[in-house]
């Protein structure tokens, strides 16, 4: 077997490159590839207003996930890779068929392109699936979900795994969106309540709405509406950074293990050439740094004693350049201000312009 | 480094150069985008199927005509993905695209030097000191005596044979070139180091070997001896080619040589007069451009290595006319003429030669 390795490394290897292999696979129509997970877009389903569920099929490279989980999604957006993390709907348990439930945002690049022009057939990238908020393998007594527009995605996933597992304990889903046409899922969130007697689901409208007996904003007040609320003994939250503060004082306030995933507004990118200074995650190395918006990124990473391969440092040679995962930096000779995540950056020549995270 | 064709200019005159072109740089890399990306997918492709129907037709070389169409398309092919898309894509013309198969820091091309040692060699040293004595080591290659300004020694009378050996091995001397085996000789380095930095090219070299010189002659069966040849002489063809096209970019007539001082109190606008008056264009259609990788704009890509090559022969109308403003000679002509400079300059400087001392 040893030897059948060697030869195969020595003999076989040599002839594949990888992206020989995928180009060759897309040739053909195929999403195959030797390592990177592609998916095809084989169905697109409207939802409530504004939003739309793509049903992807990911080739044999994909690991799986686990109900309340996301990853990162690439589309090739006016000749770049443009990745966003979207939390997976589906059901764990279909396989490499998986859905992911995408609410436009106007000017999102990624969100108006995946809800608008985005075709069956279409080749999207699927990075592995990551998030801690997901089920635990042992069951609580009494679950609480709460969640608040998109936050109904991850929800929907743990909905659907709990209802194929027979939904053996109560499960109490609370979803808020502003009006009773922005909700999503809601036949199937109905069906699933009709079906399973332990599953209360309460649809909430922030706003005064005819038809909805529960709305207004997340409050102690109205949680104690809710049938059986005290014997809840772990919660899981997922919404806009706003709510989530509110659900975790709540929670707290009433002593509930909660878990929960807020999320983070699209960095704004730093108009001000005052001093600044901002926080600088690292994550190879995993460190944080201080580092100012007036000098290269470069500099100040080598004064904090950082080693980072670097040849000209004026821009040209394309040694120093690494991966901004997150945050936006400025191009010191254009000015130009970018935050595409996982956009290749060339450190002497970029300043940060917010706290970043770099793949060193 | 006066040459009598440009005329000296003053440090406002410098810095006001300088930031012309670097004006027309940030002019140009605002509009790189989708059309690009498409034209290095073509590129792309055209380099896969060329080297399918090559290395196809050399497997069914008992057609006699066979044997030659199909080496010429396997040249072809590594021509091509030696030169617009390998030494383009490492240069991280195409990192806009996040891309990791054209990821300029990672991509790793079809010849027997490895993309690493290039990528100090070249787009460091080369790139940042071009035609600086004693820093760019392209400078003759550490062999050859190509300027008056380099120390004659009798070794150089031979260089005729030494150039020509270069030429049918050129891949060879890239794969070397960052070992600098000469300093051995001079005995500044050790073979200690030299068997440390000869490991990865070590790798690289086996694998490209078994690659055409035992799998695919296997694959064709009866035809191995054939399939051999014709990859061997595809090779020798792309050596050639390249060779003929990296000599022609800073060894004509005109080009200048620097000595390591020009990096004292260096004048700003100073980096982009060397690159200009240290470079040489060839003049030619557009796939003559494309088989050259664009080094046929050697001036443009000096000026701007980070910029997509494709853009080069636009750009080259407005660096013209820039140089034509600053009465600085802008050097091109057919590929005929400047190898011929630069065959004339191999002979010539093979026997004892001093710098022109200019009368004022």
């Amino acid at each position: 077997m040893q030897s059948f390795q060697t030869l195969s490394n020595t003999l076989i290897r040599p002839l594949i490159n990888p992206a020989q292999f995928d180009f060759w696979a897309q040739q053909f129509g195929s999403t195959r590839a030797w390592q990177r997970c592609f998916a095809r877009v084989v169905a697109v389903t409207p939802e409530g207003r504004n939003t739309k569920t793509l049903t992807l099929k990911a080739n044999s490279n994909w690991q799986g996930f686990v109900a309340g989980q996301h990853c990162n999604v690439t589309a090739v957006i006016g000749g770049r890779n443009i990745s966003r993390s979207y939390s997976l709907s589906s059901d764990p348990a279909d396989g490499r068929r998986l859905q992911i439930t995408v609410r436009r945002e106007f000017g999102g690049l990624m969100s108006e392109y995946l809800c608008n022009e985005v075709r069956v057939g279409e080749r999207l990238e699927l990075g592995a699936a990551f998030g801690d908020m997901v089920l635990p393998a042992r069951t609580p007594a009494h679950l609480l979900l709460l969640v608040a527009g998109s936050g109904i995605t991850p929800a929907m996933s743990m909905a659907r795994t709990l209802a194929r597992q027979g939904m053996s304990s109560p499960v109490t889903l609370l979803y808020w969106e502003k009006a009773a046409e922005d909700f999503n899922f809601t036949a199937e969130l109905e069906a699933i309540a009709r079906e399973h007697i332990n599953f209360n689901l309460q649809l909430i409208t922030t706003r005064r709405d005819n038809g909805n007996p529960l709305h207004g904003r997340v409050t102690d007040a109205l949680l104690t509406q809710i049938p059986n609320i005290d014997s809840v003994d772990q919660a899981f939250t997922c919404g806009s950074a706003g709510f989530v503060d509110k659900v975790s004082n709540i929670c707290s306030a009433r002593g509930v293990a909660l878990m929960s995933e807020a999320f983070t507004p699209p960095a704004q990118a730093a108009e001000q050439t005052e001093l600044a200074e901002y926080d600088v995650y690292l994550r190879g190395r995993d460190q944080h740094l201080r580092v100012n918006n007036q000098i290269s990124l470069l500099e100040q990473l080598e004064s904090a004693g950082v080693a980072v391969p670097s040849g000209c440092r004026q821009g040209i040679c394309n040694t120093c350049v690494c991966p901004r995962s997150a945050g936006t930096t400025t191009d010191i000779f254009s000015g130009v201000t970018d935050g595409e995540p996982g956009q290749q950056i060339r450190l002497c020549v970029s300043r940060a312009a917010g706290n970043l995270e770099l793949n060193i | 480094m006066t040459n009598l064709k440009s005329r000296a200019l003053s440090a406002e005159e410098l810095a006001a150069f300088g930031s012309e072109i670097e004006t027309l740089k940030q002019r140009e890399l605002r509009d790189v985008g989708a059309v690009d990306a498409r034209y290095i997918r073509r590129i792309v492709a055209a380099v896969r199927y060329t080297e399918v129907a090559g290395r196809g037709l050399l497997f069914l070389s008992f057609i006699p005509p066979f044997w030659l169409l199909g080496t010429l398309l396997l040249a072809l092919s590594k021509i091509l993905e030696n030169m617009e898309l390998g030494h383009n894509v490492m240069h991280g013309q195409y990192d806009f695209m996040n891309e990791p198969s054209l990821n300029g820091s990672t991509y790793e091309w079809d010849i027997v030097g490895t993309s690493d040692n290039w990528r100090a060699s070249h787009n460091h040293m080369h790139h940042t000191y071009t035609n600086i004595k004693g820093m760019d080591d392209d400078v003759g290659y550490g062999l050859l005596r190509l300027f008056p300004e380099q120390r004659w020694s009798p070794m150089a009378l031979f260089q005729t044979i030494y150039a020509a050996i270069l030429a049918l091995l050129f891949q060879w001397g890239v794969a070397i070139q960052e070992l600098q085996l000469g300093k051995v000789a001079k005995g500044r380095k050790s073979w200690a180091e030299i068997r440390e930095q000869l490991k990865p090219v070590m790798r690289k070299v086996n694998r490209q070997l078994i690659k055409d010189y035992l799998i695919f002659p296997l694959l064709a069966g009866p035809m191995f001896l054939s399939v051999l040849a014709g990859n061997f002489v595809a090779n020798i063809l792309r050596s050639l080619w390249t060779f003929m096209i990296i000599f022609c970019g800073h060894f004509t007539a005109d080009a200048e040589v620097f000595p390591k001082s020009v990096l004292d109190n260096e004048l700003p606008g100073h980096w982009y007069l060397r690159q200009l008056r240290g470079s040489s264009n060839l003049k030619g259609g557009k796939l003559f451009h494309i088989l050259s990788g664009n080094l046929s704009h050697q001036i443009e890509h000096h000026l701007f290595p980070t910029v997509p090559a494709r853009r080069y022969a636009a750009m080259s109308v407005q660096v013209q006319e820039i140089c034509a403003r600053y009465g600085q000679n802008y050097n091109s002509d057919y590929l005929h003429n400047q190898f011929g400079q630069v065959v004339w300059r191999i002979i010539r400087h093979s026997f004892p030669s001093s710098p022109k001392v200019l009368s004022a």
